[in-house]
């Protein structure tokens, strides 16, 4: 075999390497939203149905994933704690949006000092430690999953709007822009929806997966610190810090939701460089 | 003297920031459901207590004033007083802080030695199935959490070999050699993430430097490999490498928080918990205030490393 054709099989098999972990990740989320939709109906059993006699059991047919220290079947919780997990992060990462996209394209669309005050603000935010300030907020404004996932959307919301603004400012010069301000467009319903928003909106949905990824170990943390779902709910956070409290007992249980966590921000994660390189206009 | 005038500028351009950062913590407190004196009373509180209570947090005078009230006294250090405890907020900041700034110091010595070499040699070896296992691997650091981590490393290096104390460790004024052992293993949680994160990011700024001219000049001047890479590309790379401590250095607060409370040690994070559990928003708004002056004097340092080390910022 000549060496160019041992090179190009061997860049073939780094190819079939890479697609393999593209693939994995379609399955983990297509798994993930499989268990989001039927979750009810996957579950064996109600997950905050308690039964003290079987406490701590080990995996067993009747319970794939054992008990808890109050005897409710954790495949069960981790069910439901994959609809409550990943419908947080949902609501996180559509309140970034909500608040990143509209202020990201007045940055990058208005005038000089807009721009300016709009950056400052930006900055500021960004110069708090996202997870503290989730843990200020939610802890001020009281602790449930929904205070959580708004303070987790808030301090994500400087990321989706410094690419807006960045993006917005890429396209404001472009000659289809021109073009469209040559026939009178202007405002919100005959410049930014159909010709501003169409064309920045792709580098923000490699983001959005991102911030997938981020919101799902913020609701874990937070859950886990007792801010975001509260007992006896679950989610994959509030099953890990429950987890916790029998570690010495029942160590195989906190391997469970970390390993939920990880491969679905995992999944997320690559999903978004997927995104990105489908998107690169370089690719061959 | 060009040292000050390159530190002045900085400080001048970050002072904005701070003053938008401040406000903000400023405005947790307008978060509070209801009326603030009673929640941070309860429910049960005299009308003494709560006249009290109001006239602390200044609750009776005009917005403006009571920010400029709180920005004076927290600025020269007096961060008010908890409502629990009766503590002097800045001292209570000031006995936890030292722990979190050590694990912070470990976490990342951790995550330098991990995600540097690894970042480098995945560089150079760029999109082989070296360089792609180690970024696939990277990819799946950076999504493990890492107070998740450390319940892990607690079970086998703990609970099970017995080398490390499990969580609960000594203080660090009664036991420091005790406590610094226990520092271990959250450090080890929190690095390992990091030094994925730095891996990634190292690895793309070497890969920009070694695909640059004089790179390629070097190499055809014959310079070793190793020199080329480990000196000269490296060096080139410093920029974006202080942008990357940067990032890492407010990430690890973050997650700091977190695995403090996993491993119950007492520094600001599960100051923050605790205050979170017993409404002591004094303390939350403290800890918050805390973390964010961090941020900005790390965002300082790297601005004016910038300032020195690139002669085309100005």
């Amino acid at each position: 075999m000549s060496v160019i054709a041992s090179r190009v099989q061997g860049t073939t098999a780094r190819r079939r390497a890479g697609r393999f972990s593209v693939w994995a990740s379609y399955a983990i989320l297509g798994v993930v939203a499989i268990v989001v939709v039927f979750a009810g109906v996957l579950s064996p059993s109600s997950p905050t149905a308690q039964n003290l006699d079987d406490i701590l059991l080990p995996m067993s047919g009747a319970h794939p994933l054992g008990t808890d220290d109050l005897g409710r079947d954790v495949l069960s919780r981790m069910l439901h704690g994959t609809r409550v997990s990943v419908l947080a992060a949902m609501l996180a990462v559509a309140i970034a949006v909500v608040i990143g996209l509209p202020i990201g394209i007045a940055a990058g669309w208005g005038n000089r000092w807009l721009d300016a005050g709009i950056m400052r603000v930006v900055d500021a935010v960004m110069s708090f430690p996202a997870i503290v300030l989730a843990i200020g907020i939610t802890a001020t404004m009281g602790p449930n999953i929904t205070n959580a996932m708004i303070a987790v959307g808030v301090v994500l919301a400087p990321a989706i709007i410094r690419l807006a603004r960045a993006q917005t400012m890429t396209i404001r010069s472009e000659t289809y822009i021109e073009a469209a301000r040559s026939f009178g467009a202007s405002g919100l319903r005959r410049m930014v929806l159909p010709h501003v928003l169409p064309n920045i909106i792709q580098p923000i949905l490699v983001q959005v997966a991102v911030l997938m990824g981020f919101a799902l170990i913020a609701e874990a943390s937070l859950s886990f610190l007792q801010l975001g779902v509260q007992p006896p709910n679950a989610s994959w956070g509030a099953v890990l810090a429950r987890s916790y409290t029998f570690l010495d007992q029942a160590p195989m249980q906190i391997f469970i939701p970390g390993l939920a966590i990880a491969a679905t921000v995992f999944a997320f994660n690559i999903i978004g460089d997927e995104i990105q390189r489908l998107l690169d206009p370089k690719r061959k | 003297m060009r040292i000050l005038r390159v530190v002045g500028t900085s400080v001048l351009s970050a002072i904005p920031t701070l003053i938008l950062a401040t406000l903000i913590v400023f405005l947790l407190q307008r978060l509070i459901p209801g009326d603030p004196a009673v929640a941070i009373a309860g429910d049960y509180a005299t009308p003494e207590n709560l006249a009290r209570i109001r006239e602390d947090l200044g609750l009776d005078g005009s917005l403006v004033t009571q920010y400029l009230t709180w920005i004076s006294g927290a600025l020269t250090g007096d961060l008010g007083t908890s409502y629990q405890t009766g503590e002097s907020i800045s001292a209570l900041i000031m006995q936890r802080l030292p722990l979190t700034l050590i694990l912070m110091v470990f976490a990342l010595i951790v995550a330098i030695a991990i995600g540097l070499p690894l970042g480098v040699m995945s560089a150079q070896k760029v999109d082989t199935s070296f360089d792609r296992f180690l970024t696939t691997s990277a990819t799946f650091g950076i999504a493990i959490p890492n107070f998740w981590l450390g319940m892990m490393l607690i079970i086998v290096f703990a609970l099970n070999l017995g080398w490390f104390p499990g969580p609960g460790g000594a203080s660090l004024s009664e036991d420091p050699v005790e406590a610094l052992r226990g520092l271990v293993l959250p450090a080890i949680a929190l690095g390992l993430v990091g030094g994925a994160e730095i891996c990634r990011q190292v690895r793309s700024a070497m890969v920009e430097s070694l695909s640059t001219d004089y790179v390629r000049t070097h190499r055809a001047k014959g310079l070793p490999t190793v020199s080329i890479v480990w000196k000269h590309a490296l060096k080139n790379s410093s920029l974006p490498f202080a942008t990357i401590l940067g990032i890492q250095v407010s990430r690890l607060i973050g997650s700091a928080v977190v695995v403090e409370a996993v491993f119950g040690l007492s520094g600001i994070g599960s100051l923050a918990v605790e205050a979170t559990n017993q409404r002591d928003y004094g303390v939350i708004q403290a800890v918050v205030f805390v973390a964010a002056m961090i941020i900005l004097l790390t965002n300082l340092i790297v601005d004016v490393s910038y300032r020195l080390l690139d002669p085309r910022i100005s």
